[in-house]
């Protein structure tokens, strides 16, 4: 947490006009953006370009700007909000039938040390069976809950979820683990 | 599933630690292109400006009859500026004192406490032995800066014998010599002045959103760069507090002035300004003063960072500290004082909790 008091003070910083803060909030936040902003599939490119439009936004708009509750939630919501709307100008153009919904990406791992191993093969296999069956909404709760480890107030943020519905929506997700986590090969966990 | 399983599932799904990296290079050359539409919005919006300006000057006309306004000269300095244009790459993070002269040369100085006394003539002494000159300009003002880090004070004496106290982690900017209409100071930080009266130039300190106008009293700053959070304490005489466009708020002897520079909500109150000012003297006094504001200020002061629970939030303490001590004394001194346990979970942060 002490990464988020730093950002909030540099964030303030920045609005009063501090450019060597902004550059600060940039290096700091970019790689775990990057990082984040693959997971919904629109390929290095794209997440390029709207990390480039959240920083640019944030210094076009710094005059009429608040410092955010929460500022690496505050970047991911607006990565997000940017992967959404080029795809939506995407499938304008092609006139695609989609409701223009981000999917949501989550791999199973691969231990390098056991690539030939069949056991380990069993287990992605296993592991990517049941990630096929979660929705991308189901993945993204699940992701900002359980592997980035956020709090709920964030993940309800991220999801545009009231606390009930976003509880829900986990709770669903994991029931739909938990059925085929029991069928899947003991073994391998 | 129980929680064990559940972390058990997510131990499989790859982390984002595991994704691949935004290489260096691109790292660079996209920050480059976001500096590039940065700057494409800097015109846009200069073009935008003679609009504004005439804008302003339409409601100046309709409340300069109302208000004596503090006239904005035409000669302003832009000291957020210039403190960003010479700023030294390792000025905020070095752990000594520095003086940064005209010629952006610095001088790093030892010790706890630096005196920095500038002569008429431009003449500049540091602790007695160093001295050099600085030549005050005939055409443009010529700036030094004082920067003090964490744990660190600093005295410096003016040449029109005004006297500066500067608190830790707080950078102050000034002309080596003064102009002949205004006497300004630029600070980011605490600073307590006791500043020597000259009708003819009035004294004003800048903090970026807010002027401290005076004549001539002793009074303290604490307008902190990365906390919205301003404070001015006046011991005697008369300031006047300037906000852009508002009416100027006079404090009195005594009076404690607190400003959200964000919510711009702004509240005058008694307080007994010992309690402000002692830390110029090496001590902190504190009458009934919540434990919360205590810590603050010694976080700010050792550099440290602390963490407590709720209910040590409404605690009163009263009290003196010795700042010359170590932290660790310090610290020991307000267990005593105060029904709480100080641990220390990992370098530089302390916990404080209530005594069981």
């Amino acid at each position: 947490m002490q990464k988020e008091d730093e950002s909030r003070r540099m964030w303030i910083r920045f609005l009063s006009g501090d450019n060597g803060a902004y550059e600060w909030l940039y290096t700091e936040h970019v790689g775990p953006l990057y990082r984040y902003g693959l997971h919904f599939g629109v390929g290095a490119e794209g997440v390029e370009d709207c990390i480039q439009e959240v920083f640019a936004g944030i210094y076009r708009n710094r005059k009429r700007q608040a410092v955010p509750e929460h500022v690496a939630t505050y970047l991911m919501v607006s990565l997000k909000n940017c992967l959404l709307r080029s795809r939506q100008r995407i499938d304008r153009t092609r006139e695609a039938e989609t409701d223009g919904a981000l999917d949501f990406l989550l791999e199973p791992t691969v231990e390098d040390t056991f690539i030939d191993n069949e056991q380990e093969e069993n287990r992605r296999k296993a592991i990517e069976q049941i990630l096929d069956l979660l929705t991308p909404r189901q993945k993204e709760i699940l992701y900002y809950r359980y592997i980035r480890e956020l709090e709920m107030e964030d993940v309800c943020r991220l999801m545009e979820l009231s606390y009930q519905s976003a509880q829900n929506l986990i709770q669903r997700s994991l029931k739909k683990i938990r059925e085929n986590f029991k069928k899947t090969p003991s073994d391998w966990v | 599933m129980d929680t064990e399983e559940k972390l058990k599932f997510f131990d499989y799904i790859k982390k984002d630690t595991d994704m691949p990296d935004l290489p260096k290079e691109e790292e660079r050359e996209l920050w480059e292109r976001i500096g590039h539409l940065n700057r494409q919005s800097d015109r846009r919006r200069l073009r935008r400006l003679p609009t504004i300006v005439a804008a302003a000057a339409v409601c100046l006309l309709l409340v300069a009859g109302r208000y004596a306004f503090y006239d904005k000269a035409d000669d302003e300095v832009d000291y957020v500026a210039l403190m960003q244009e010479t700023e030294q790459h390792d000025e905020r993070t070095a752990d000594k004192i520095q003086l940064i002269l005209s010629d952006n040369k610095k001088i790093s100085i030892d010790g706890k406490e630096a005196k920095v006394i500038y002569g008429k003539t431009g003449r500049v002494s540091i602790n007695d032995h160093i001295d050099l000159e600085e030549l005050a300009g005939k055409e443009k003002e010529v700036y030094n800066r004082l920067v003090v880090p964490e744990n660190k004070r600093s005295l410096i004496t003016l040449g029109d014998g005004t006297k500066l106290w500067v608190n830790s982690s707080t950078r102050v900017l000034y002309p080596v010599a003064f102009r002949p209409d205004r006497r300004e100071i630029y600070v980011e930080g605490e600073i307590y002045l006791e500043v020597s009266r000259d009708e003819a130039r009035p004294f004003i300190v800048k903090t970026g959103q807010v002027d401290i106008r005076v004549l001539g009293t002793s009074f303290n700053v604490s307008a902190p760069a990365d906390e919205p959070d301003l404070q001015v304490v006046l011991v005697d005489g008369r300031v006047e507090i300037v906000r852009e466009g508002k009416e100027a708020d006079v404090l009195s002897p005594n009076q404690l002035f607190s400003y959200n520079r964000q919510t711009e909500r702004r509240l005058i109150s008694s307080v007994d300004v010992m309690d402000y000012i002692a830390w110029k003297d090496g001590y902190y006094t504190f009458s009934r003063q919540f434990l919360s504001v205590v810590l603050g200020k010694l976080g700010k002061y050792y550099g440290v960072r602390f963490t407590w629970d709720d209910r040590i939030k409404l605690m009163t303490c009263s009290g003196k500290l010795d700042l010359k001590d170590d932290l660790s004394e310090v610290l020991k001194t307000l267990e005593r004082t105060a029904p709480i346990i100080i641990g220390r979970t990992e370098e530089n942060v302390y916990t404080i909790h209530v005594k069981p």
